[in-house]
C-alpha cells in the first residue's frame, strides 16, 4: 500500500504537533519531579484523559475492532475485562497509590519496606513488563506503518523509536501527558465519527446493523466456544486482561502525577467515562465493518482483521477519512509507547540508579540527566529487539506483559496495603514467583510450543496469579527475621495510604529505602 | 473519632493510626461489594460462557445473552463509580476533620 500525499501530510502534521508539545514541555522539564511525574500538578480531568490515551492503544482501536470482525463476541472480553477491573483500581488502589508513591511503583512499595532488595525487585519487574509491552507495541507499529505508508519495516520502527525517545528525553512526563491528552481527544472524536457514519448507513438502528452483520455470511459472531479447556482458557484470559491491564506500571504511575488522593480518584472517574465511551464504540465499528464490507474482504486484507477500521473508514469517508483514521492510529501508537518509555526509564534511573546505586544521594540535576539517559537506554533496547523481531508472534510479548503484571504486581500491591504480616522477603518472593511462573508457563504453553505445549493455557494467569500470592505468603512466613519490616512500618503505611500524611503529621509520600 | 494517645509515643501518632485504620475498614466495607458485583460478575459471565452454552441463546435479534451481559458491564461500572464518588466525598470531609483535630493538638 502506498500512502497518498494527503495521508503523508496528516502523518507529518501529527509528528509536528507532538514535537511542538515536546519542546514546549521541555522548557518546563527542569527537576526530577517534573521529569517523572509532571511535578504532580496535573488535574483529575487532564490525568483522566491521559489515562485514556495510555490505555486505549492501537490494540483496541485496530486490533480489537479486527477481532470483533473476525471472531465476534469472544473479543468482548478483551475490553470489558480491563474496564470492570478499573472498579478495583478506583475503589481500592488509586488513592493509596497516590499517597504512598513518589515517582515509580517501587516508591509505593518502599513506602512500607526499607529493603533495597524490595526496591530492586519491583524496579526490575516494572522494567521487564514495560520492555515486553514496548517491544510488542513497536513491532505492531512497524508492521502497521510500513503497510500504511509503504515504507520499510525497519524505517517505521526507527521513526517511532526516535520520536518516543525524543518525547521523553526532552519533555518527560509533561510531554507524555499532553501527547496522550491530544491523542485521546483525537481518538474519541474519530471513534464517534465512525460510529455515527456506520449507524447512518442503517438508519441509526443498531439492531439493523447487528442483523446485517449476522446475515453477512460470516461465521457465528454472537456466541463463544465452550468446554473444559476453552472455559479455563477464557477464565485465564479474563484474569490476565482484567487484572493485568490494571496493574501495568505505565498505567499505575499516572496516579503519581496528581497532587493528592482526591485528584487520583477524580482521574479515574474521568478515565472511566472516556474509556467507557471508546470501548463501547469498538463492537459497533467491528460489527459495522462486517455488515458493510463482509468478513471475507476484511480477512483478505489482513488475516488478523487489523485493517478493518481503516477499510471501513475508506468505505465511509474516502481518502480523507482514511488519512484521518490512519493518523489517529499513528498518534495512538506514539502516545502509548511514550507512556511506556517514561515508566521504564523511571524504574531504571530513579530506582536502580538514584535510589540503589547512588543510595539516594544523586542531586536534582543528576536525577534529571539519569532520567533522560535511561529513556534513551530503554528505548534503544526496545528498538534493537523490535528490529529483529519483525516475524515474531507479538502476541507472546503482549501476553507476557499483562500476565507478569497481574501475577507479580497485584499480589504485592494488595498484600502491601492490607496484610500486616507481609515482609520484605514476602515481597521479593512474590515478585520472583509471579514473574517466574508467568514467564515459564508462557514458554511451555501454546503461544510458544503450539500443539506440543506442556501447559494448556494461552494466558497462564489462572495459575501464575495464585502462585504470586503464594510466593508472598511463603516468603513472609519462611523468609527469615522480619527486621525493620515491623508492625510500626505497616501502621505508618496505613496512615499515609488512608490520610495522605506521615505519622509525624508531614505530607506524604516519603521515601523509606535504606540509604 | 480521634482517640487518646499512649504516653510513650508522640501524642498524635496513635490517633492518626486509629483514624487511618478505621477509615481503611470503612473504605473496604464499601469497596468490596462494588468489586464483587463488577469484577466478580464479569468472572461469572466468563465462567458461564466458557464452560456452558447457556448464554448463547439469542435474546434480541441476533444478540445473545453473552453479548448483552457483557454490554451491561459498561453501565454497571458507571453506577459503581458514581456510588463510590459520593461516598468518597464524605471520607474527604472525615479525613480533613481528623487532620484538623490532630494538628490542633500537636
Amino acid at each position: 500500500m502506498n500512502a497518498s500525499p494527503l495521508t503523508l501530510a496528516v502523518f507529518a502534521g501529527v509528528i509536528a504537533l507532538t514535537l511542538g508539545i515536546t519542546f514546549w514541555a521541555g522548557r518546563r522539564n527542569t527537576g526530577a519531579g517534573d521529569h517523572y511525574v509532571a511535578g504532580g500538578r496535573l488535574t483529575g480531568s487532564q490525568n483522566g484523559l491521559a489515562i485514556t490515551g495510555d490505555l486505549v492503544s492501537a490494540a483496541a482501536f485496530l486490533g480489537t475492532v479486527g477481532l470483533f470482525a473476525t471472531q465476534g463476541v469472544s473479543s468482548y472480553f478483551y475490553i470489558v475485562g480491563p474496564f470492570v477491573a478499573f472498579v478495583i483500581l478506583l475503589t481500592v488502589l488509586a488513592e493509596p497509590l497516590r499517597n504512598l508513591g513518589r515517582f515509580t511503583m517501587a516508591d509505593v512499595v518502599a513506602g512500607r519496606f526499607r529493603s533495597r532488595g524490595v526496591r530492586a525487585s519491583m524496579a526490575v519487574n516494572s522494567l521487564l513488563v514495560t520492555i515486553f509491552y514496548m517491544i510488542a507495541q513497536l513491532v505492531a507499529a512497524g508492521a502497521l506503518i510500513s503497510l500504511l505508508l509503504g515504507v520499510d519495516y525497519a524505517v517505521a520502527v526507527l521513526v517511532v523509536g526516535v520520536l518516543m525517545t525524543a518525547y521523553i528525553a526532552i519533555g518527560g512526563m509533561l510531554a507524555t501527558t499532553w501527547i496522550q491528552i491530544v491523542q485521546a481527544v483525537m481518538l474519541l472524536g474519530c471513534m464517534a465519527l465512525l460510529v455515527v457514519l456506520i449507524l447512518a448507513r442503517f438508519g441509526f438502528d443498531p439492531m439493523a446493523m447487528f442483523a446485517a452483520a449476522a446475515d453477512s455470511g460470516a461465521k457465528d459472531l454472537f456466541t463463544s466456544p465452550s468446554g473444559l479447556l476453552p472455559g479455563l482458557d477464557l477464565l485465564s484470559l479474563a484474569i490476565a486482561v482484567g487484572l493485568g491491564t490494571a496493574a501495568l506500571p505505565h498505567i499505575l504511575i499516572r496516579f503519581l502525577t496528581v497532587p493528592d488522593g482526591r485528584e487520583a480518584r477524580r482521574s479515574m472517574n474521568y478515565a472511566l467515562v472516556w474509556i467507557g465511551l471508546s470501548f463501547a464504540a469498538v463492537p459497533v465499528i467491528g460489527y459495522g465493518a462486517v455488515a458493510l464490507l463482509g468478513q471475507e474482504a476484511i480477512t483478505d486484507a489482513a488475516a488478523s482483521g487489523n485493517l478493518a477500521t481503516l477499510q471501513v473508514s475508506d468505505l465511509l469517508g474516502g481518502p480523507v477519512l482514511f488519512a484521518l483514521v490512519a493518523a489517529v492510529a499513528f498518534a495512538v501508537i506514539l502516545a502509548t509507547v511514550s507512556g511506556l518509555v517514561i515508566a521504564g526509564s523511571g524504574a531504571l534511573a530513579h530506582d536502580l540508579y538514584s535510589s540503589i546505586l547512588r543510595r539516594g544521594r544523586a542531586t536534582e540535576r543528576e536525577q534529571v540527566v539519569a532520567g533522560r539517559a535511561a529513556s534513551v537506554a530503554v528505548s534503544l533496547v526496545a528498538i534493537a529487539v523490535s528490529l529483529g523481531a519483525q516475524n515474531t508472534n507479538i502476541s507472546v510479548l503482549g501476553v507476557l506483559a499483562v500476565v507478569v503484571a497481574a501475577s507479580a504486581n497485584i499480589p504485592v500491591l494488595v498484600l502491601l496495603l492490607f496484610w500486616k504480616r507481609l515482609t520484605s522477603a514476602g515481597v521479593i518472593w512474590g515478585i520472583a514467583s509471579g514473574v517466574g511462573s508467568a514467564v515459564l508457563l508462557i514458554l511451555v504453553g501454546p503461544q510458544v510450543l503450539g500443539d506440543g505445549a506442556l501447559f494448556p493455557l494461552t494466558y497462564p494467569s489462572l495459575a501464575s496469579v495464585p502462585i504470586g500470592f503464594l510466593g508472598c505468603w511463603l516468603g513472609s512466613v519462611l523468609g527469615g527475621r522480619r527486621h525493620r519490616d515491623d508492625q510500626s512500618s505497616f501502621e505508618e503505611m496505613q496512615v499515609r495510604a488512608a490520610l495522605g500524611v506521615t505519622t509525624s503529621g508531614g505530607e506524604a509520600p516519603v521515601d523509606r529505602t535504606t540509604p | 473519632m480521634v482517640q487518646s494517645g499512649r504516653s510513650e509515643s508522640p501524642p498524635h501518632v496513635p490517633d492518626l493510626v486509629a483514624a487511618a485504620q478505621a477509615m481503611t475498614r470503612r473504605r473496604l466495607r464499601f469497596a468490596l461489594p462494588l468489586c464483587l458485583v463488577s469484577f466478580g460478575g464479569f468472572m461469572l459471565v466468563t465462567a458461564l460462557s466458557g464452560f456452558s452454552d447457556v448464554l448463547d441463546a439469542p435474546v434480541v435479534g441476533p444478540l445473545t445473552w453473552l453479548f448483552l451481559l457483557l454490554t451491561l458491564g459498561f453501565p454497571l461500572v458507571g453506577v459503581c463509580a458514581v456510588l463510590y464518588r459520593r461516598r468518597a466525598e464524605q471520607w474527604d470531609e472525615e479525613r480533613a476533620e481528623v487532620l484538623r483535630a490532630v494538628r490542633s493538638t500537636s
